[in-house]
């Protein structure tokens, strides 16, 4: 099995998309093992069971957990550990008028720290800023200089050592499980398998959240064979 | 609450009550969006939740003062004296390092607009909680994370990742890898 660690922001695109299950059909052919930390599981289940107005969702996430194919990671006191340094590492690599920008808070930092301890490389995430502090931290920089129109500061000691912790790790979002769900005849179990139910599928994504532009569904659709 | 002396010293959040105080009186609603954006985008980049508050507020007064069916309303000379009265109040605690005074007064503007909204307005999520989501969308786009987002105006995280699904937020970056390199990359790793 591969292990592969969900934030919610992906969690809730997903189960919002009422496309929850297409984990389940990949996590049985291509031998997938979804997991989330245990902070995940309570913002996605247990405080939303009691509002009306998400129950439902809360209802899918739950049974995925019970059907065995979305799986919590244990919160260890080695998790722990490492989202509190995560956290003060992540909050120490910007500052702008020598105040430090916190960029993350700990539910995504938990996420992150969990993955190490349970052996994921790969992690599905639909929120922008935790992407790019993994993928392109220097440009996280130039954007928060373009945005607030001053200078950024970065520490080379904080972005040196978030590396080595995170530097491994690969990312994907909600849309990029839909098109393997797509390729690999998961998405078909869920719906008929046709081009534009693969768009509708990726344009549902984006709207319930997930960090895409309409250029890239609209290039990537240009590709996708009929 | 931060609760540290030099912070409740800082004039910063003073000067902003002071503006969205002159706005509100004399009913300039851009001024007062314009204070809540620049409010919301500084406390982003200082993690700043009571700056925050103060920019949810302006925000709320902006889409109150914007609408008819409120500023026609008999009650509404009373509430802009009540809010006014605690906009001055809010700003004395802040000059004065006075946090609890300070809270008092922010958190009674926030119930006199949840109830003339409740009494005037047509829609059932109400004027304060959207106002959370659209300015912590405001600092989502500034920068910081969905959750540090949400956990800076107390906006739901869900509703808050819905509302950013319907902006423009996320067509405005380059992206570093296309859907079909993402992609490949999954593929790599399901096939090491």
């Amino acid at each position: 099995m591969k292990n592969i660690a969900i934030d919610s922001s992906s969690l809730i695109t997903i189960s919002d998309s009422c496309l929850i299950r297409i984990l389940k059909h990949l996590s049985d052919s291509e031998g997938i093992s979804f997991i989330i930390p245990q902070s995940v599981y309570y913002e996605s289940v247990e405080k939303p069971l009691k509002i009306k107005k998400f129950e439902l969702n809360a209802v899918r996430i739950r049974d995925a957990v019970e059907d065995g194919y979305l799986k919590v990671a244990k919160t260890t006191q080695t998790v722990r550990q490492k989202m509190l340094e995560l956290n003060e590492i992540a909050s120490s690599l910007c500052t702008a008028k020598g105040k430090r920008i916190k960029l993350i808070d700990l539910g995504e930092a938990e996420t992150l720290a969990m993955m190490k301890e349970n052996n994921a490389g790969l992690l599905v995430i639909d929120e922008r800023t935790t992407r790019m502090l993994i993928e392109e931290p220097e440009n996280v920089v130039h954007f928060l200089e373009r945005r607030h129109k001053s200078r950024v500061d970065l520490d080379f000691g904080a972005l040196k050592r978030f590396r080595e912790l995170f530097g491994g790790i690969r990312i994907v979002r909600s849309v990029e499980l839909i098109a393997l769900a797509y390729e690999t005849g998961a998405f078909e179990k869920e719906l008929h398998k046709s081009k534009q139910s693969l768009e509708a599928a990726l344009y549902s994504a984006k709207f319930g959240g997930c960090a895409v532009s309409f250029e890239e569904i609209n290039d990537f659709m240009k590709k996708v064979g009929s | 609450m931060r609760g540290s002396h030099y912070y409740w010293m800082d004039p910063k959040l003073w000067k902003r009550l002071d503006a969205v105080t002159k706005a509100f009186a004399a009913r300039k609603t851009p001024d007062l969006k314009q204070i809540g954006r620049d409010s919301i985008e500084e406390a982003a980049v200082e993690n700043d939740p009571e700056l925050a508050l103060v920019s949810v507020v302006a925000y709320c007064l902006y889409k109150m003062a914007s609408k008819n069916h409120f500023v026609k309303n008999r009650r509404w000379p009373r509430v802009v004296e009540i809010i006014l009265g605690n906009l001055k109040k809010g700003r004395s605690a802040a000059e004065q390092g006075d946090e609890a005074r300070f809270t008092r007064n922010l958190a009674s503007i926030v119930g006199e607009i949840q109830f003339i909204d409740h009494e005037l307005s047509n829609y059932a999520k109400d004027l304060f909680e959207k106002a959370k989501i659209k300015q912590a969308s405001t600092a989502y786009a500034a920068g910081v994370s969905l959750s540090q987002a949400a956990a800076l105006t107390g906006a739901d995280r869900k509703e808050l990742q819905k509302y950013i699904g319907i902006t423009r937020i996320h067509d405005e970056q380059e992206p570093l890898y296309s859907i079909q390199e993402r992609l490949a990359k999954m593929r790599e790793l399901l096939n090491a």
